[in-house]
């Protein structure tokens, strides 16, 4: 019997070490939107655009689809299939702190990078609300049958074109379609550990959707945007710049 | 030794507390007439009606769907021993021929008040995941069905007084046994009252009498030329017909929208000037404040007057004030904007809307009292 007990370290060391096959641990993703820096709060706060306009926001949501670890071999582990970020903050406290989703018991191991669609996959996106689970984020109202396709993303809010501090301009950003998806890879390690949560924080900055490299959204011209696939495109191509891993 | 010393000392104790609780004066003591045991419990299950496109139903788990709960939940929702002087149910301002709302700008209540916003009509709501209410203040039809009873506007009555009714009742006992498999009757409880009663709700899908659903769903009708024109501009098709936007906030085929929003109905400087706060009164976000939620288009044409506060009387003044942008206040919804319609095009969007009507629905034995 007591040299069972002696055995036991080695047992437990065996067990323990056999690499991390046998460990999960969960992973958190969390995102937070701002405005060059500044958490973004949906309270009616006003952001600099351009030649002393204002814009303010109502809705910041999106969906990331198609959520995979790739393993330093090149494979990929998935993580989820869709999820639908709402970052419509009531001030800029709640802003600052985001919103997370956690994926429980992840496979163990230390990964290279995430990889996750801005939108929905084609395939995701070629379903319709009758063919999904009750539960799915997909069920969230944002499919529209006559476009054939979910709103992936949803930005709204409103412009002070004339700077007198009073909203003159509604602004409505529905991205979607499939020619809208876009796949987006955020290198660095990920490294999961048994029975621990391991967090990923990101940046949704939506200055560099409205102001990209200099180069001004024209909220003028194109303040609601629904239907037309090269404005939507080019707000996609944006969209993708809006977000950095810390 | 030592061990079965511990057993029979435990024991003891045991005995002695089981003892003193049967002595416990604030116990009530089991009567026997109260055991429901005998009455067989079998629940069916209960098929909902599928429609093409409609999301799937999200059922709780906790309260599955039966034929005997439906039933329960129908008796409940046309009885007025809900009420404090039995004098209303909730079906009072929920009528079969008003598309289940009630046709009033405020309803009145037990004893002669009235509500601060009007009746919404009851309709595919088992689909809302968002919140009931004009406010959202409920998240699940369970939470909705306890609050009218104890409204002292609406029903004015406590629950625990309605339970003991239900427990003196000559049928209710045996419904809510053939419904839930409770043993007895100090089983039933307000929280079984209201599953039953959104089990009942939840049967409640209308669509597939519409003629919207025979044309635009089924392709086996055709629809008017006032109708299509309508169509197209309900749902931005083009056609040389101007967007009327109408579809962000009633998306088919639940024609209705997650979002709470303020649609421009009042003109306020400042968003705490808003007289009934609507959705900010359950988050306390002054942005919220005047904000209300979309309500289903379904049976639309039955269900006048309109807003939160019934202050359209037609589904003419509906679309003129759309057309018009609403009124300007610092969290009037984006997507609020004037639009150019001419009379012909509001007629046809309201022919449009009419297709919506689904008098199959309201004429539903299934949804009629049962008394």
């Amino acid at each position: 019997m007591k040299k069972f007990i002696y055995l036991l370290p080695f047992i437990a060391l065996t067990i323990f070490s056999c690499g991390d096959e046998d460990t999960v641990g969960d992973l958190e993703l969390n995102f937070v939107a701002t405005y060059g820096g500044q958490p973004i709060a949906t309270d009616g706060s006003f952001y600099d655009y351009q030649n002393d306009q204002k814009i303010q926001f109502d809705e910041i949501k999106f969906f990331i689809a198609e959520i995979e670890l790739e393993n330093k071999d090149g494979s990929a582990t998935s993580i989820s299939e869709v999820e639908r970020i709402d970052l419509s903050r009531k001030d800029e406290v709640t802003a600052a702190a985001g919103e997370s989703v956690i994926f429980e018991k992840i496979k163990g191991g230390d990964y290279k990078s995430i990889t996750f669609h801005i939108g929905l996959s084609e395939r995701l996106n070629n379903l319709t609300p009758s063919d999904i689970d009750a539960r799915s984020p997909l069920q969230d109202g944002t499919y529209w049958p006559d476009w054939g396709s979910f709103i992936f993303t949803t930005i709204t809010g409103k412009a002070d074109l004339d700077n007198n501090g009073i909203t003159d301009h509604n602004l409505v950003y529905h991205i979607g379609g499939n020619q809208s998806v876009r796949p987006k890879s955020f290198a660095g390690e990920v490294k999961i550990e048994d029975n621990r949560i391991t967090k990923l924080d990101f940046t949704v900055d939506l200055k560099e959707m409205f102001m990209a490299n200099g180069q001004p959204f024209d909220i003028e011209n194109f303040s609601a945007i629904h239907t037309e696939p090269e404005i939507m495109e080019d707000l996609a191509d944006r969209m993708i710049g809006a977000f950095t891993r810390n | 030794m030592n061990i079965l010393r511990k057993i029979v000392f435990f024991s003891f104790i045991s005995i002695v507390a089981i003892g003193c609780k049967s002595c416990d004066p604030d116990v009530p003591p089991i009567d026997p007439e109260d055991d429901l045991t005998d009455i067989p419990y079998n629940s069916t299950p209960y098929e909902l009606p599928k429609l093409i496109d409609f999301p799937p139903m999200l059922i709780p788990d906790d309260n599955p769907m039966t034929q005997e709960g439906v039933q329960l939940g129908r008796m409940l929702f046309f009885d007025p021993i809900l009420s404090v002087d039995s004098s209303m149910s909730c079906s009072s301002c929920h009528l079969a021929d008003k598309g289940f709302a009630d046709g009033q700008r405020f309803s009145r209540g037990v004893q002669g008040g009235f509500t601060e916003r009007s009746s919404m009509a009851i309709m595919n709501v088992g689909f809302i995941r968002h919140g009931l209410f004009w406010d959202g203040r409920s998240e699940t039809l369970e939470d909705q069905a306890l609050l009218p009873v104890e409204d002292e506007i609406e029903l004015h009555e406590e629950w625990p007084n309605v339970v003991e009714k239900f427990k003196r009742h000559p049928d209710y006992p045996k419904k809510f046994r053939e419904a839930f498999g409770i043993s007895n009757k100090s089983d039933i409880t307000k929280e079984l009252a209201a599953k039953a009663i959104a089990q009942f709700e939840r049967t409640m899908i209308v669509g597939a009498g519409s003629k919207y659903y025979k044309v635009f769903v089924l392709g086996d009708d055709l629809p008017s030329d006032e109708e299509l024109n309508g169509h197209t501009m309900f749902f931005d098709k083009g056609s040389g017909l101007p967007d009327a936007q109408c579809f962000h906030c009633h998306a088919a085929p639940l024609f209705t929208d997650p979002d709470f929003r303020n649609n421009g109905l009042d003109s306020v400087a400042n968003v705490a000037d808003f007289k009934d706060y609507g959705r900010g009164r359950v988050t306390n976000f002054p942005f919220d404040n005047g904000k209300f939620a979309a309500p289903t288009l379904w049976n639309i044409e039955l269900t006048a007057p309109y807003m939160h506060d019934g202050r359209f009387q037609t589904l003419e003044e509906v679309i003129d004030h759309y057309a018009s942008g609403g009124h300007w206040s610092p969290n009037r919804d984006a997507l609020m904007d004037s639009i150019s319609l001419d009379a012909e095009q509001k007629a046809d969007l309201v022919s449009f809307l009419k297709t919506l009507t689904d008098t199959s629905f309201i004429n539903n034995p299934a949804f009629q009292s049962p008394f």
